[in-house]
């Protein structure tokens, strides 16, 4: 009986915990990293998050299973946002030299208006098309949320295909959770285990305490 | 086996007194979701190595740890504070064991399972925030929970010597809770009025935690107090201990030597 009686509480105590976890799964997350640019996107060019201007100022935006990106884009035309899985500094290197390798005879500056062509950037998804994680429809407004099963490198783009400049507002931002995604797989795990472990102890001491009111009620005469 | 059974009966009887049905989930329930609450901060942290894995372990401990005192105040105040009260101590005095053995098992109850809880739901929670933190940095991380439970052991020690001389759990409890948070206003304010290191090295004594917080601090900030090295660290560890230990002997030796039933 006592073994029994120990087994049981460990299986309510597991049963607790899982509790516990599965509650924690459900705190909000707390925020890392914001970012919010307004930009000028011109006919049949493109932009990317997190920007480039020079690799000492570039932070890669790395997300993990822990992570969760909101992305959220506003425009005056209708745009493409995508979110692909390489850093952004990969995708401007793999543009410069696709421009390069095409227009040997411009000067940098040159190469840097090109490399941000539309054009460009089809090539980039037609060669890598394994990197596109997400792709919006064609809209004003666009707003997204996304989880991770592994860490990643990001990097979101907007483009504008149509023949109009857009003005467009990019934000997005990087929340950590408490507990991993997947902690509420494991939750359940320790709720189940409690309560296998738990219920032989219940129906015994469920049992005792009925004989117990039984011997009770017999020997008080039925009153 | 069977010269243990006594001990083993007292021992039984204490758990099933500190943790009766919901107590003992309740707690393992606060413990585990406590854990988690003030993560994200350690989570935001920008550090990594060894500070991040200490401010992570700290983090995780902070608001359980508040919890483990309060249960191992009421275990102690509650089993043994109504044990002598009740007079239910007699009984146990009867048993074929020595004082020492009696105020052990009661001990090993009240303080021992609590300890361990705290730990096992510890672990559990570090192994969900960061599997890779207890394997890559486990003697920050032991060090952490030792330096951490310092604290609460004395201050259990001090409840215990309270409980002995008073013989009332209710009135040694609030005594112990007093004394919890007039040591703990009581080194803030030494150490803001004399604004020297000192203040702050004599509670480290105190409360060893306070070494090691300087410690890993020094390491990210240049604006620290006081930068202690890790064998002064481990001097300051031991001196908490070492006064646990002084409380503790005190306890027993009254049990053994002074207490009238």
């Amino acid at each position: 009986m006592r073994l029994i009686t120990i087994i049981g509480r460990l299986g309510t105590v597991l049963f607790m915990m899982g509790l516990a976890l599965a509650l924690a799964t459900f705190l909000p997350p707390g925020s890392t990293w914001t970012s919010s640019s307004g930009r000028f996107l011109s006919s049949e060019t493109y932009c990317i998050e997190p920007y480039l201007i020079e690799p000492y100022y570039w932070k890669p935006l790395t997300v993990s299973p822990r992570n969760r990106l909101y992305v959220s884009v506003t425009a005056s035309g209708e745009v493409h946002a995508y979110l692909l899985n390489v850093s952004s500094y990969f995708l401007t290197s793999w543009a410069f030299s696709w421009v390069k390798e095409r227009f040997p005879s411009i000067n940098e500056t040159d190469i840097w208006y090109a490399s941000l062509n539309i054009t460009v950037l089809n090539a980039f998804i037609e060669a890598n098309p394994n990197t596109v994680l997400w792709k919006s429809n064609m809209s004003r407004t666009v707003s997204k949320e996304f989880s991770f099963r592994r860490i990643t490198n990001c990097t979101i783009v907007v483009s504008n295909p149509s023949s109009k400049s857009v003005d467009i507002t990019l934000e997005y931002r990087v929340g950590l959770l408490v507990v991993p995604e997947g902690s509420l797989l494991q939750s359940q795990l320790l709720i189940l285990t409690g309560i296998v472990l738990a219920i032989p102890w219940i129906i015994i001491s469920f049992r005792e305490r009925k004989s117990e009111a039984e011997f009770i009620h017999k020997f008080s005469g039925g009153t | 086996m069977r010269k243990n059974r006594p001990f083993l009966e007292l021992f039984a009887t204490s758990l099933k007194e500190d943790y009766s049905l919901p107590i003992l989930e309740v707690f393992a329930f606060f413990f585990v979701f406590g854990a988690f609450i003030f993560t994200i901060t350690a989570m935001q942290s920008i550090e990594t190595g060894e500070v991040f894995a200490y401010r992570l372990a700290n983090s995780l401990c902070g608001m359980p740890l508040f919890i483990f005192i309060i249960l191992v105040l009421k275990n102690i105040s509650y089993g043994i504070g109504s044990d002598l009260e009740r007079g239910t101590i007699q009984t146990f005095l009867s048993y074929p064991l020595k004082r020492r053995m009696i105020l052990t098992a009661k001990l090993l109850s009240a303080l021992g399972v609590a300890t361990a809880l705290f730990l096992a739901t510890q672990i559990f929670a570090l192994c969900i925030v960061a599997p890779e933190v207890i394997p890559t940095y486990l003697t920050t991380v032991i060090l952490t929970y030792v330096a951490n439970l310092c604290y609460p052991m004395l201050i259990s020690g001090i409840l215990l010597l309270f409980v002995l001389v008073l013989k009332k759990g209710g009135l040694a409890l609030g005594v112990g809770i007093l004394t919890y948070f007039v040591v703990l206003i009581l080194s803030s304010l030494a150490f803001f009025i004399s604004g020297s290191d000192i203040a702050i090295k004599t509670y480290a004594v105190i409360n060893p935690s306070l070494a090691l917080q300087m410690h890993y601090e020094s390491k990210s900030s240049y604006y620290v107090v006081w930068a202690p090295s890790f064998s002064e660290v481990m001097l300051y560890i031991a001196a908490g201990y070492a006064l646990v230990f002084l409380v503790f002997t005190i306890g027993y030796t009254y049990f053994q030597r002074r207490l009238g039933v």
